[in-house]
């Protein structure tokens, strides 16, 4: 099994990036003033990332993905455990792309 | 480090020095494991969700499990797995990654405090497979009078073993299944991150960056759907974020002007 350059070098760019964010804070933090503003700030993006990641995909999909995407919700609202909801959104997606 | 007597009953100098102790043991390590192993279950299954999410855009299993093992940071992963049919550039790589981590900048900034008396070596060896959950189950911990960063490290390690085992166990299982598509498997992170967000919605007050988030989104995919669209998301939320901050009202009301005129 090998690695073509690219991938490769994905890897190494991924690699240095997360390295540089687990670091950064404790290095250099102590230069940079965190004020409240850039916190509130930092604070948005982690949510933002999440519904960049659900948004091309459903919006993309149909039906099923619409339909999952709320079954998942409304299953971590209820029962507040990641891993039902995980099932439920898969169940309801299968289910639906079985009767189309 | 020099611990000066104290000698003032009135203002100890040492008092913020004494917040400040910090161990790093072996039975810290085993502590932080054993708190840990449930996450070791949903690290697990991430990976595996992460590995068949590799192995569908055509990915190896060599640097899906690889990549698991050097970056170690599931939303970054699947970010860039999802672009990975249109070949991004290294810089949006690179981009979308430090984005998707921003957050391990605000722990790092948070663990410095504790941390700091370690000396760079072991601070950077606890810091690299910082994860959230671990961070939070480490200062449950401090709080609670355990002070040993033994406890942030084990705790980071079985995450990071069960992200990794799980990332091997995705791709080996793709292979025996003839149509991902047709049991939703495709969908699985989607559901994984919807889970992960309407956890962090119920906890969050302000729902204005998210909506400009999600409209980034949607002005992505309709006028220029590419791998930024992430970064694009994450910024209209940031910035809408620093936009809607105001300061916390003063604890002395007198001086507050949203008092009402006598």
């Amino acid at each position: 099994m090998m690695l073509d350059p690219y991938t490769i070098e994905v890897i190494l760019v991924m690699t240095a990036a997360a390295a540089i964010c687990r670091l950064a804070g404790f290095q250099f933090m102590r230069f940079i003033p965190i004020t409240p503003r850039l916190e509130a700030a930092l604070k948005a993006i982690p949510l933002a990332v999440m519904i960049g990641i659900i948004g091309p995909p459903v919006l993309r999909g149909g039906l099923p993905e619409i339909v999952g995407l709320a079954a998942t919700v409304v299953a971590v609202r209820l029962r507040g455990n990641d891993l039902i909801a995980l099932v439920a959104g898969m169940g309801v997606v299968a289910v639906l792309r079985q009767m189309a | 480090m020099m611990q000066l007597p104290v000698t003032s009953p009135v203002a100890p100098p040492a008092s913020s020095e004494a917040a400040r102790s910090v161990t790093f043991t072996a039975a810290g390590l085993r502590r932080g494991a054993h708190l840990s192993l449930p996450f070791c279950v949903s690290s697990i299954v991430y990976g595996v969700a992460f590995g068949l999410l590799a192995t569908g855009v055509g990915v190896s299993k060599l640097a899906a499990v690889l990549m698991s093992a050097t970056v170690f940071s599931g939303s970054a992963q699947v970010a860039v797995l999802q672009a990975w049919s249109e070949h991004p550039a290294l810089l949006t790589v690179f981009i979308t990654v430090l984005v998707a981590n921003v957050r391990y900048v605000l722990m790092g900034a948070a663990l410095r405090a504790w941390l700091a008396p370690l000396g760079p070596l072991k601070t950077t060896l606890i810091l690299l497979p910082l994860v959230d959950g671990s961070f939070a189950l480490a200062f449950r911990e401090r709080e609670r009078g355990d002070h040993d960063a033994g406890v942030l490290l084990g705790s980071s390690l079985v995450s990071f073993t069960g992200w990794v085992v799980g990332t091997a166990i995705g791709t080996t299982a793709s292979q025996w299944i003839a149509d991902p598509r047709a049991i939703g498997l495709d969908f699985i992170i989607v559901a994984f991150c919807a889970a992960s967000a309407a956890m962090m919605l119920r906890a969050r007050a302000d729902l204005w960056p998210a909506l400009a988030a999600a409209l980034a989104v949607i002005g992505c995919e309709r006028w220029a759907p590419g791998p930024w669209t992430i970064v694009v998301a994450a910024l209209a939320a940031a910035i809408v974020g620093a936009v809607r901050y105001r300061p916390p009202p003063l604890l002395n009301a007198d001086a507050s002007p949203l008092e009402p005129p006598p």
